[in-house]
């Protein structure tokens, strides 16, 4: 079967565009840019959910397993395309837009654009060809539990020994278990399976970016948005050292657009609600950190529902998030309480130690260092923080919700994400020095979308 | 000015890319002297490991692609294992190490891939 990575790879991603589709019908904002992307990421996390549930369950599933999974997987989607619909299609041709013409200066923005994501992706491939088994943790983590899983079925469980500890046996399975998913369906180990799974989610990223701000604020800002998301400094490289930051950047990203369709889509909201969900707990399933990102979620849409005066709605939102999540929650508390090690963390060290590092001013010092320049070194956001400066406009009453519980949840990334710095087992020097800058990268693709929103309207926005 | 930025950053990565792609991957041809290794060990077994002498950036990296190419054998630190791996980008062991160590070698697969076996009790 090698050489025909592509049917394992798009009959979910058909799946899920089909069952997006068909389950926000009525919604003005199903548009083929907004649902492509998510089918993207919801067809590998969801597959890789699949095989994680039958891997726990049983062990390693072989070339069985597709048997029953691709062709279930075709037969509902087929069964999805061809029921009668009424009112939107597949791909609407965007109702509420009024024909209007588009400007020669936002013309070019897009051919820019065009060409930028065109050279990404060249970039993006000679990055891979140098280095086809990714970046050290590429291959010190992801890949290798990945081995762990397609190689032995009876040894898998090797993956998550304390004697390899410093391959983080607690970590959850989603990118390990798609690319084993792949290779079992190939029988082969094949570069291309990680290879091309990083680049649907590094440029599945763009396009979420590019069309979720282009659709809610205006093309020129969700343009702006992707052109500064192209050329951030490391996110096409770390997207190529496929690590699992982009994927996580990528399903954070999505269920913060869905919260901003929750507002702008009040009649869809809790549809919205429950693919945030669903992409928050796929978050939950890619790293440790999806797990904060999952609870700052609903930590800041209660906060948003809190300030508006209005609980019982938010709660009822915050359980529908919950609800879209609970599937990934489940698998993940499953694997962490009967497969999983303890996390190096709090493992290593007892309170008194922690407390003592709590009140080391030199490692706040260093930790807002490093977060600051950082930040500065990505580039992307000085441009940005000077365009909100010249050209910031306050957020639209519709959406207020849904910017404060965004802000509000990457602020509690920020500050878990200084927490654990703060109390680590490790040298700080070193373990800022290897893991800072791909946290940050987390926190940025979210972050520009709610900045670009913010971006003053041209005559031509929606 | 956004445009500029953007292109400029995508040059900036560009330009770390292609002075490397010369090298192509520093993976593979560590992992590759593996390959004969792999199939000869069984999977349910952890083995010893034994790598170049000090302990730097080098020789970490060396153990962790020693890990990755075994897979899905556990490969751990030290000796107290029935059998060890070897891996010597350097030079190998001398005769007189091998002894101290109560190491006798089961197969020489060159490159530097060692398998011992350990005559501890």
């Amino acid at each position: 079967m090698a050489g025909t990575l592509w049917i394992p790879l798009l009959a979910p991603v058909l799946f899920f565009y089909a069952l997006i589709s068909v389950f926000l019908k009525e919604s003005p904002f199903n548009r083929v840019w907004i649902v492509l992307p998510v089918s993207a990421g919801l067809g590998i996390g969801c597959s890789s959910w699949l095989y994680g549930v039958i891997l726990l369950l049983a062990g390693p599933p072989g070339f069985g397993y597709f048997y029953f999974e691709i062709p279930v997987i075709l037969c509902i989607s087929a069964i999805l395309i061809l029921l009668p619909r009424h009112g939107n299609t597949f791909s609407p041709k965007g109702q509420d837009a009024p024909a209007v013409r588009v400007p020669v200066c936002e013309k070019m923005l897009c051919g820019a654009f065009l060409l930028l994501a065109a050279l990404a992706a060249v970039i993006f491939f000679l990055i891979s060809l140098k280095g086809p088994h990714g970046g050290w943790d590429a291959w010190a983590v992801w890949n290798l539990k990945a081995r762990f899983l397609f190689r032995d079925g009876e040894a898998w469980t090797h993956a998550f020994s304390p004697l390899i500890d410093w391959s983080h046996p607690d970590y959850p399975l989603l990118l390990p278990g798609a690319v084993a998913r792949l290779w079992t369906w190939a029988g082969a180990e094949l570069f291309r399976a990680p290879v091309t799974i990083a680049f649907l989610f590094t440029f599945s990223t763009v396009a979420l970016l590019t069309s979720s701000a282009g659709l809610l604020k205006g093309r020129t800002q969700g343009l702006l948005g992707g052109i500064l998301l192209l050329g951030t400094l490391d996110f096409i490289g770390q997207g190529a050292s496929q690590y699992a930051d982009i994927p996580l950047a990528f399903f954070m990203l999505g269920a913060l657009v869905c919260t901003f369709l929750v507002c702008r889509d009040v009649p869809m909201a809790f549809r919205w609600m429950l693919l945030s969900g669903a992409l928050a707990g796929c978050a939950a399933w890619t790293k440790n950190e999806g797990t904060l990102f999952a609870a700052a979620l609903i930590l800041g849409w209660m906060v948003a529902g809190g300030l508006r005066h209005r609980w019982k709605q938010a709660t009822k939102e915050a359980l529908c998030l919950l609800a879209g999540a609970l599937p990934f929650l489940l698998l993940l508390a499953w694997f962490k309480f009967r497969f999983a090690p303890a996390g190096d963390l709090f493992a290593r060290q007892e309170a008194g130690a922690m407390l003592h590092k709590l009140l080391d001013i030199d490692r706040h010092m260093l930790i807002i260092k490093t977060f600051l320049w950082g930040s500065l070194k990505m580039g992307g956001p000085l441009v940005l923080g000077i365009g909100l400066i010249l050209l910031r406009e306050k957020a639209p009453a519709k959406t207020r919700a849904a910017s404060i519980a965004g802000w509000v949840t990457l602020g509690c990334m920020l500050a878990g994400y200084y927490a654990v710095y703060l109390i680590t087992p490790y040298d700080l020097g070193w373990h800022l020095s290897t893991t800072a800058d791909r946290l940050l990268m987390h926190l940025w693709p979210p972050a520009l979308f709610l900045s670009v929103l913010r971006l003053r309207s041209n005559n031509y926005s929606r | 000015v956004v445009l500029l930025w953007g292109l400029a950053g995508l040059c900036i990565t560009l330009r770390g890319v292609l002075p490397l792609a010369k090298d192509r991957d520093g993976v593979s041809p560590h992992v590759n002297r593996f390959d004969g290794l792999r199939k000869l060990l069984p999977p349910g077994e952890p083995v010893g490991y034994l790598g170049d002498g000090e302990k730097n950036i080098q020789t970490v990296m060396a153990f962790i692609q020693t890990q990755y190419a075994l897979a899905p054998v556990l490969v751990a630190q030290g000796t107290d294992h029935p059998r060890v791996v070897g891996n010597f980008l350097a030079k190998p062991p001398t005769p007189e190490e091998f002894t101290a160590l109560r190491l006798t070698v089961e197969k020489d697969f060159g490159h530097g891939v060692i398998l011992y076996r350990s005559d501890s009790p």
